[in-house]
């Protein structure tokens, strides 16, 4: 279990927004919103222990961060090449014949297209051997159709590998789809 | 196709120049001057310059490659060392490297050492500061994803930096041995012998000092084509790894 108790990330020893609350469960995912520039990806940093904060951070395991862009992957290598990076002993070929993305498993990730990048990119983070998934806007760069599949897909995955996901977004309607929402106030 | 178009224009616009001159210890045709390449081809004492030159060549690389290397390893732990390299080769980048040699030869004498010591610098003076630029982006798009998988520090050197700059490195290897390869066989051509070390630009000054004009020609065609050579052989070495990244 991952809990918050009035978190607030500092930045020259003053506090980013008003700090939060938030607990997520195992099989959860806490969904941060904000406008832009509040310090959504700051919140982050803290809880991967990579900036201070106020308040308490309770959780235990490693992160596995996913960013913004579009191209986590590493582009000279193959797609499951890449995968094998995260866990070599993972069966990839039937994992990623149930989301329909085995047929890119040869190629190279430029190859694919970018909702099948993102959602290759989730599927690593979920079955690394990280308990904690930190997601930063990771469909900032994938039209709304794509986005709505992305999200249907990455749910039933998070429920299925047990992991604790904190997203953060500045989209509404995304944040509503995900999960239990929690809103920073400067 | 462009290259060999090249060469079939620089071949024309020899012959005309022989022509014009009209003098074969000036200038000999194309007939003589391939005759004499063909000779020199199968002539001990040319091969053995040849390869001293690029024995040289080689070493000289070995030496360029192991420091950066080096470099490469400090720059991904350290920050501060990255920031003054680029900074102090940046700040020699300009210098030519003939204004050393003074300094060299009364450190080190005349000899291969110096050679050397002058090659190793030419190459590491134009590719340290590109090299460094190009670590810096990499490691500036690639670290936090090599530390989402626990890289290790080589596993992340071998595995994602630099393949990600091999494009760079290709093209930065390629300048650098140009201008390696020519501040070699011009130190050969000025310096005649330099301690033990006897190169195609020694070879070709001794030839035109016995006025073996034909000779000294062939010399310089096939320094010509030693250039073209490696270059092209550079090029296809980057149009491989291209094809090879896009799957193409």
């Amino acid at each position: 279990m991952m809990k918050l108790k009035q978190v607030a990330p500092l930045r020259n020893s003053r506090g980013l927004f008003k700090p939060i609350n938030l607990s997520i469960s195992p099989g959860e995912i806490g969904v941060i919103m904000g406008p832009s520039g509040v310090g959504k990806s700051s919140l982050l940093d803290s809880i991967a222990e990579d900036l201070p904060y106020n308040g308490s951070i309770t959780t235990k395991g490693k992160f596995f961060r996913v960013f913004q862009e579009t191209d986590q992957l590493f582009p000279w290598m193959t797609v499951h090449n890449n995968l094998k990076l995260a866990d070599k002993n993972i069966d990839w070929v039937k994992l990623t014949k149930r989301w329909k993305l085995d047929v890119c498993l040869d190629k190279l990730p430029d190859c694919c297209s970018v909702g099948q990048r993102q959602r290759l990119t989730l599927l690593r983070a979920l079955h690394s051997d990280k308990d904690n998934i930190l997601c930063d806007e990771p469909l900032s760069g994938v039209d709304k159709d794509t986005a709505v599949t992305i999200i249907d897909f990455f749910k039933k995955e998070v429920k299925r590998t047990q992991k604790q996901v904190v997203w953060v977004t500045h989209d509404l309607n995304e944040a509503k789809m995900l999960g239990k929402v929690t809103r920073i106030k400067q | 196709m462009n290259t060999a178009k090249a060469i079939a224009i620089f071949m024309i616009l020899w012959q005309i120049g022989a022509w014009v001159v009209g003098n074969t210890l000036i200038m000999p045709g194309l007939l003589e001057v391939t005759s004499g390449v063909l000779s020199l081809v199968v002539s001990f004492n040319f091969m053995e310059s040849i390869a001293d030159t690029l024995f040289m060549m080689v070493l000289s690389w070995t030496t360029i490659t192991i420091a950066m290397f080096v470099i490469l390893l400090l720059s991904t732990v350290s920050t501060n060392f990255r920031e003054i390299t680029y900074n102090l080769f940046l700040g020699l980048q300009p210098t030519p490297s003939f204004a050393w040699l003074p300094m060299f030869m009364l450190i080190l004498g005349i000899n291969e050492v110096t050679l050397l010591t002058m090659l190793t610098f030419t190459g590491l003076c134009y590719i340290v500061p590109n090299f460094l630029a190009a670590i810096g982006t990499s490691l500036e798009k690639w670290k936090k994803h090599c530390r989402n998988l626990d890289m290790g520090l080589l596993k992340s050197i071998y595995l994602v930096y630099l393949p990600s700059m091999r494009d760079v490195l290709l093209a930065n290897f390629k300048t650098a041995w140009n201008l390696s390869w020519r501040t070699l066989v011009a130190l050969e051509v000025v310096f005649g012998s330099i301690g033990s070390h006897w190169g195609i630009g020694t070879y070709m000054v001794t030839m035109k000092d016995r006025m073996d004009i034909t000779e000294m020609y062939a010399s310089l065609f096939i320094i010509i084509a030693i250039g073209v050579l490696v270059s092209a052989l550079f090029e296809k070495l980057g149009s491989l790894q291209r094809n090879k990244s896009y799957g193409t």
